[in-house]
């Protein structure tokens, strides 16, 4: 419906969307919004205020008829003005910036030709008593009428000529406005109620107070100005032969001249003096001149009409004025003139005529026509009433409401202003009728000019790649036709024409208010009223705040050696991603935007925009390119059914994400993506084709180029100015980077209080990073409102439930037209036909949309009425509205679990959509199906279970200490299970984090803490024996100094750490002075003396046996390697490293360490430094890749970064059934989405056992559980999913194979007595997930809502 | 199962879509459709006695077991801790698949009226030595039973 | 056998192959109108007894998707 394209923010601009919106498919909330911006300028540009863009847009639709009604709301004559106005509209017109503007007034014109008049419904009228008198029946005074009509008031029109129209009619020649248009628009007002009384003249006939006496509340003069100007120059009296152009236009319209003899003189250069001149032409004049005194550009009347005029033969004499009329007998027979030269431009910035001495010559003629200007001809119609006139001869009224000195008459048009045009005639009929109806209500009207609200200019930015589109050229009657008669000289453009040229429209204020949404919108929830809405400002009162205002893509346009901004090949990695997204402008068919071809070969350059001083200002790494380029180019690899080839140029692969080094060795080894350690020079077009050239430069030096057919930027992540100045606002401080400022203790704490933050403000990270600090930061508002959690909560009561278990089934269908989404496509009728023909249905209904809340309370309604006890919905999908409807069972007293859905909207209409008949067959069959499985359907009761508000942490480190303080400071409880017998785990060998914090210091007074706590228990050389339970329920077994202790919990954290791994490489352990980690920054005494330092990194990490990154490393090697040239420059220092890992703001720190002079050189996994002894010292060799040769380091110290490996986990991961992955970290519920949860509830996990990370990461994580394991223990009792196994103890043997099969302890054996061993189900830990029913042996375990019989039936109806 | 019954596994379509893979679930609808359509109807009545000893064969508890096992058996180890190659379990279930449907098959024939050996072998297509090797395992679970002779032959019967 | 239209049932995981149902809905893939859905909690529930069941009862293909 909606006419207005405009380019899809989701799919950054590769495909478009409409105005009215949703943001993408699944997008939350899923419902649409309308972009409306600044009303756009041709709009505003227009006297009258017309919908410009609206109309112009419905005429591109080839909506007619609605763009006349468009129209029509502000102006009751489409035609006229399609035809006669001046359209100050396309001056404003947005497309001059490109090409030429839009031909407006002739779409208005298309628009009104194409409709007839009558056939546009008159809207409802409340007519009202009060009279209006208007006098005049020209474009004011009908405007006036029209909307004084529309009001319900009734409006008579007096007309002193024989017909109304006024000037539109006496003083507009035919040929240009015919007649036929003019008086059906007039007629037209009749229908609205509007009359008009011609040949009566007020003054004459009848008075202003003889209309006052019949009942004319108000009364409008709008009698605009009749009487011509002088010329004021000698024998202008006495010549026969001389009349003012008004005079001689009315004489024409009026059939009083009929014919013109030999030559006319027009003086003067607005419309009239053209119109004069053309029309002398066809009344039979020889020759027509006008003589005007400037130059042609300041002719009044627009350049095409004068070009126009010359083609018709009519002799335009610029810069002459007239001096004397010259007269024989007392005709006229010509005119002296002298040229005139203009003068600069004056304070008014007029430039004025001035006579040229000398310069006279004389025009023959038989006829003078002075056009010079007109003045209203009041006769005796004021005369009594003492109404003020200005010295211009002017009627003078309040600017604002025109109302006059005398409070009931108003007055507009011509007769204030002087001779105008018809559009700001019309503008003063919408004012006058304004006011007019304001004042018959008695309302005070304003005394002064009321100046608008400035109206803004953000309109739509010009679309870069808009092509040059002409405009399009306005037929005409051919020359030598005109003069024949008074036919039209401009013809109506064709259709197509005209819907090209309303295509060249820009759409500047986005949403045209063309409301056809409204009229579409069957649910009527889009209304004039909800388009009319605005945002607004509200206060809200919080304790806290979160901060997750996210980053912006950097924009690459700016560099342009990469071409971005000119070739369409060159994108960037977030348009690639719509690229490959199946909802995305190519529906996932990866193709390269120029010529939609698939490409062969992919480039990917990374760092774009990221660790960059130089050309962007964005010093750090933005972490997550490497990442997604992999994946991007792995995906692209997918969707290519052919061999494509894909090439990364990198500067250092960072992949330090949990399993992410395995995902890159995978890419290069089993996919085959090449990467290449390279600098790139530039990208080019080739030439001659599409494709693009790369040129770089590889480690070596060497310069390469290659041929791409498209090149993805990997984009980094930056903070947007508005966030900037966000945090400007809060007083919240930022990094050099522009990130927010944190500590590396309180990770998710800005440097102001209350307010916390997470995600890509906190520093650029990826999604697992950003929803653990999600969780963090709600952490910490939870401990900081603590005492205020659950005050707002509020409950719902549900009415008594209904016992169904003896009735027989009476179910409800409810067929959901969705609108247009299902009806649209399948004959929903006929489905409700075919539902009520199914067995034990006892009543079937059809809604627009079942989900809206009348139907709901509808529903209620309908299952009392009809003692229904099952309801089936033929609808969406109950992924998401089974709970919607599931309420509205409860509410009427049934079971949530006696409703079942048919799918058949994103199952049938939306996917089978091409074949309607199809779609309705399948329809049937889903509505069927869902039907024969309600019949089975049985009331399941809620299953909840009490909670016991505390939690167990295993493990005594930063991770666990955090975890437990931040539940206990939120009032839950927790002990602490050390296996050792100190607290603090591996932070306790640190000695600062990479933001240069005292780890120590903080470490001792968390321990301090932890252990004055009130809420928490320590139990040290402890270690977990036995645990059984589940969520909200757990009993684990501590064994503690050889005594074993029972703790009752409601959940658990796993924190049980890591550590940094021995090596038996580079003669650690052999020789002294080859340490590891924090050995050297630990003994300041050695490294005193030391004159060289090798610092060896990835020793056990990214390699066969341990093939991940360590993550924190780099980091830590390159801040000692800082430390020790701060204390002694002259010490030399070597990091040798694989890829530098120093992701996120900790690049400033490597780019630091490269200041200071630490050498840095780079080694392969298969070409390892080694570490050898001689003279005592240590000589490090390494093969440096830029040299291309081998170079030996004289050291005297060797420090290793050796891999951090998990603790030991075999038994935890036991225990609790949690999964561990290869190298024994556990594993998360989910790697993105839920890293601080396990697939089974109540168990959360924290620290470097899930994954080696720095502290602040740990602590972020820690408080993430703790913020996740709150949400079960926040509760008294917790509702879980009663969909749950059922165990036959009849048919059961006792043979445990559930009990084996089962993923989550959800089933066990239990003695029963006397009967051996039978399975019991654990509801609270089952998950529904039916594999113990279909493992069975017996088959005697079943699943509520899912039984065998119910599944069966399903089957068998879809037979 | 499909296979070992000649009903053909291309019936039965197995899949992982995850729920962002709406392109992949479009791509494994339309290709299950293409693959069972041209396999062409399927005629249960012609299959009648190969369903029903598949329906048993899988509801048996030697399958169930052996198949709930799998996870335990290819990691944990069995009862005497060792550990099975996934390529063993795989070959140990589809041998006894295999036996316990062609057991299953038998007891179908027989049921449906098969009385010798040679009926049943001809029925059902397999081999006679095979068959009456079955019988005799069929008839020790108490499922079968030799009524006498007929004719010099033996003669079995449903239990 | 060209005009034949098979009748499929596909067991669908809540989770994961329904889900891409209905995103491939919200996508407006089109593809073969043959399948007949039937939604369970986990692919695991579907018992292989039941399934032969299916096509004892006539139907000529299954699709199970997790």
């Amino acid at each position: 419906m909606c006419p207005v394209t405009r380019p899809s923010e989701y799919d950054l601009g590769l495909a478009g969307r409409k105005a009215v919106s949703i943001l993408y498919a699944q997008a939350i909330p899923g419902s649409y919004a309308i972009e409306k911006l600044d009303t756009a300028p041709c709009r505003m540009a227009c006297p009258a205020n017309l919908n410009v863009q609206g109309y112009v847009a419905m005429v591109k639709m080839g909506k007619y008829r609605e763009a006349v009604e468009i129209i029509m709301e502000d102006l009751p004559f489409p035609g006229i003005l399609g035809r006669i106005c001046p359209h100050r509209c396309e001056k404003s017109c947005r497309r001059l910036e490109l090409d030429e503007a839009i031909s407006i007034r002739e779409l208005k014109r298309v628009a009104a030709d194409h409709v007839e008049l009558n056939d546009i419904p008159v809207p409802d009228i409340v007519p009202r008593n009060e009279k209006v008198a208007i006098i005049g029946s020209g474009p004011a005074g009908l405007t006036a009428a029209y909307f004084l009509a529309l009001d319900g008031y009734q409006v008579s029109v007096y007309e002193s000529m024989p017909e109304a129209g006024g000037m539109m009619r006496y003083g507009i020649p035919e040929h240009r406005l015919p007649r036929s248009v003019l008086d059906a628009e007039i007629d037209n007002l009749k229908r609205y109620g509007v009359e008009i009384h011609t040949n009566t003249v007020i003054g004459r006939d009848l008075t202003i107070e003889e209309l006052q006496e019949h009942g004319a509340g108000a009364i409008f003069l709008a009698i605009g100005t009749w009487k011509g100007l002088k010329l004021r120059i000698p024998g202008e009296d006495t010549a026969q032969g001389v009349s003012d152009v008004t005079s001689f236009l009315r004489e024409v319209h009026l059939g009083n001249l009929k014919k013109v003899d030999g030559k006319v003189v027009v003086i003067g250069g607005g419309h009239s003096a053209l119109d004069a001149a053309q029309m002398a032409l066809r009344l039979g004049a020889i020759e027509a001149h006008i003589i005007y005194r400037r130059s042609r550009t300041e002719m009044l009347a627009e350049p095409e009409e004068v070009k126009e005029a010359e083609k018709e033969g009519v002799k335009i004499h610029f810069l002459v004025a007239p001096k004397f009329i010259a007269s024989e007998n007392d005709r006229v027979t010509g005119i002296e003139c002298i040229r005139t030269r203009l003068t600069e431009k004056d304070t008014t910035g007029r430039r004025r005529p001035i006579p040229i001495e000398g310069s006279e010559f004389f025009i023959e003629a038989n006829h003078i026509i002075p056009a010079i200007g007109q003045e209203p001809d009041f006769g005796n119609l004021i005369q009594k009433l003492d109404l003020k006139v200005s010295k211009w001869n002017l009627m003078e009224v309040n600017p604002e409401t025109l109302q006059t000195n005398v409070a009931s008459i108003f007055a507009g048009g011509d007769v204030i202003s002087g001779p105008a045009t018809v559009i700001e005639a019309v503008e003063a009929g919408q004012r006058a009728a304004k006011y007019i109806a304001q004042y018959l209500q008695g309302k005070e009207l304003p005394t002064e000019w009321q100046e608008e609200p400035p109206m803004g200019a953000d309109w739509v930015s010009l679309p870069k790649d808009e092509p040059i589109k002409e405009r399009s050229k306005i037929p005409t009657l051919p020359v030598e036709k005109r003069l024949a008669g008074f036919e039209e000289v401009n013809l109506c453009m064709d259709e197509d024409t005209a819907k090209q040229e309303a295509e060249r429209c820009l759409d500047c204020g986005s949403c045209c208010e063309c409301y056809q949404c409204v009229n579409a919108c069957e649910a009527e929830a889009v209304t004039l009223e909800t388009h009319a809405q605005k945002e607004d400002t509200t206060t809200i009162d919080v304790g806290s705040v979160i901060l997750a205002p996210g980053f912006q893509p950097f924009d690459p346009s700016k560099f342009d050696t990469y071409n971005y901004a000119n070739h369409p090949n060159v994108i960037t990695s977030l348009e690639f991603e719509r690229i490959l997204s199946a909802t995305g402008p190519f529906m996932g068919h990866l193709v390269r935007i120029s010529d939609k071809k698939e490409p062969k070969k992919i480039a990917w350059f990374q760092c774009v925009g990221s660790r960059d001083l130089n050309r962007c200002d964005n010093p750090y790494c933005s972490s997550v390119c490497c990442m997604y380029a992999v994946r991007e180019a792995l995906i692209a690899k997918e969707h290519a059914d052919y061999d494509l080839d894909c090439a990364i140029f990198y500067m250092d692969m960072r992949t330090p994400g949990k399993d992410f080094e395995k995902y890159y060795n995978e890419a290069e080894d089993k996919h085959g993506v090449r990467f290449i350690r390279s600098r790139v020079h530039t990208i080019n077009p080739f030439p001659g084709t599409d494709d693009l050239e790369v040129k770089y430069v590889t480690e070596s030096g060497e310069i390469t180029t290659e041929i791409f057919d498209m090149v993805v930027l990997s984009v980094g992540m930056e903070t947007s100015p508005a966030v900037v100045d966000l945090a400007g606002k809060m007083g919240i401080e930022l990094t050099e980077g522009n990130f927010c400022e944190t500590t590396s203790f309180e990770p998710s704490s800005t440097s102001s209080d209350g307010i916390f933050v997470c995600g890509a403000f906190q520093g650029p990270k990826d999604i697992p990073e950003s929803v653990m600090e999600a969780s963090a930061a709600a952490c910490s508002v939870g401990i900081n409102l603590a005492s205020a959690r659950g005050s707002f909560v509020k409950e719902k009561v549900f009415p008594a439930e209904n016992d169904i278990t003896d009735q027989e089934p009476r179910i409800g269908v409810f067929v959901c037209n969705c609108g247009i989404n299902i009806g649209g496509i399948a004959d929903v009728p006929a489905i409700v036909e075919y539902a009520k023909s199914l067995p034990n249905i006892v009543y079937v209904e059809e809604n627009l949309f079942t989900c809206s809340q009348d139907t709901q309370d509808k529903m209620v309604e309908v299952i009392k009425d009809h003692n229904l006890n099952r309801i089936v919905v033929a609808a969406c999908t109950p992924r998401t509205h089974e709970p919607l409807f599931q309420e509205t069972m409860r509410n009427a007293g049934l079971n949530a679990y006696l409703f079942d859905m048919a799918n058949i909207r994103n199952q049938c209409t939306w996917v089978h959509s091409e074949d309607k008949k199809i779609a309705t067959e399948k329809s049937k069959d889903l509505v069927r199906m869902s039907v024969a499985r309600a019949s089975l359907l049985e009331s399941i009761p809620a299953i909840s279970v009490d909670v016991n508000q505390s939690a167990l942490v295993i493990g005594g480190g930063i991770a666990g200490m955090t975890a437990a303080i931040s539940l206990a400071d939120q009032g839950f409880p927790a002990a602490i299970v050390e296996k050792t017998s100190i607290l603090g785990g591996a932070a306790r060998n640190l000695t600062k984090t990479w933001k240069g914090q005292d780890v120590q210091e903080y470490l001792s007074k968390l321990i301090d803490k932890i252990e004055k706590h009130p809420d928490i228990d320590v139990l040290l050389n402890a270690e977990v024996s036995a645990v059984s339970g589940f969520v909200g329920n757990f009993e684990t077994q501590i064994s503690v100094g050889g005594t074993t202790k029972n703790i009752a919990h409601g959940a658990v954290i796993i924190a049980t750490g890591g550590q940094a791994v021995d090596t038996d490489e580079y003669l650690y352990g052999k020789n002294p002075n080859v340490t590891r980690w924090h050995d050297l920054e630990n003994d300041p005494d050695k490294l005193k003396t030391a004159e060289s330092v090798v610092f060896i990194q990835c020793v056990g990490s990214r390699d066969e046996n341990r093939p991940y990154c360590s993550r924190i490393c780099c980091t830590a090697s390159v801040s000692q390697a800082i430390s020790i040239k701060e204390e002694n420059p002259d010490t030399d220092v070597y990091i040798l490293y694989r890829d530098m890992r120093t992701f996120g703001e900790r690049e400033t720190l490597y780019k630091q360490a490269r200041e200071k002079g630490v050498i840095f050189v780079r080694y392969s996994l298969d070409k390892k430094p080694t570490v050898t002894e001689i003279d005592g010292g240590l000589e490090v060799g390494v093969f440096d890749p830029i040299l291309q040769r081998s170079i030996m380091i004289q050291a005297d110290l060797v420090n290793l970064a050796t891999a951090i490996q998990p603790a030991e986990n075999d038994k935890i991961s036991e225990f609790y059934k949690i999964p561990l992955n290869a190298e024994n970290f556990f594993m998360e519920a989910h790697a993105k989405l839920r890293p601080v949860e396990f697939a089974t509830d109540g168990i959360f996990l924290c620290g470097l056992t899930h994954y080696p990370k720095s502290i602040e990461e740990s602590i972020s994580q820690a408080m993430a559980a703790a913020s996740r394991a709150a949400t079960v223990l926040s509760k008294d009792s917790i509702q879980i999913s009663p969909l749950v196994s059922q165990v036959d103890a009849e048919g059961c043997i006792g043979c445990g194979l559930c009990e084996e099969v089962c993923l989550f302890n959800a089933i066990v054996l239990e003695e029963v007595e006397g009967k051996g061993y039978r399975a019991q189900n654990i509801p609270a830990s089952c998950k529904g997930c039916g594999l113990c029913a279909a493992s069975c042996p017996q088959m005697t375990i079943d699943m509520l809502h899912f039984r065998g019989q119910q599944i069966w039936e399903s089957v068998c109806a879809a037979m | 199962m499909l296979d070992v019954a000649g009903i053909g596994k291309d019936r039965l379509h197995l899949a992982w879509i995850s729920s962002a893979e709406a392109l992949r679930f479009a791509e494994i609808t339309t290709s299950t459709t293409l693959a069972v359509r041209g396999l062409g109807k399927f005629d249960s009545r012609t299959f009648a006695l190969e369903l029903s000893a598949a329906e048993m064969t899988l509801g048996s508890e030697t399958l169930r077991w052996l198949v709930g096992k799998e996870v335990k058996l290819t990691t944990g180890g069995d009862v005497y801790g060792h550990k099975w190659e996934t390529e063993r379990y795989e070959s140990v279930i589809d041998a006894i698949l295999e036996r316990e449907y062609h057991k299953n098959l038998i007891y179908q024939a027989v049921k449906e009226g098969c009385t010798s050996v040679r009926d049943v072998s001809k029925r059902i297509g397999i081999e006679l030595n095979k068959v009456s090797y079955l019988l005799a395992d069929l008839e020790r679970t108490n499922m079968i039973e030799f009524t006498g002779m007929e004719d010099r032959k033996p003669v079995f019967a449903v239990k | 056998m060209t005009d034949f239209e098979p009748k499929i049932v596909a067991f669908l995981c809540n989770w994961c192959a329904y889900a891409s149902a209905d995103l491939a809905g919200v996508s407006r893939l089109q593809y073969p109108p043959n399948i007949r859905p039937i939604r369970v909690m986990c692919s695991g529930r579907v018992d292989p007894v039941v399934i032969i069941q299916a096509f004892k009862k006539g139907c000529d293909g299954i699709l199970v998707a997790g």
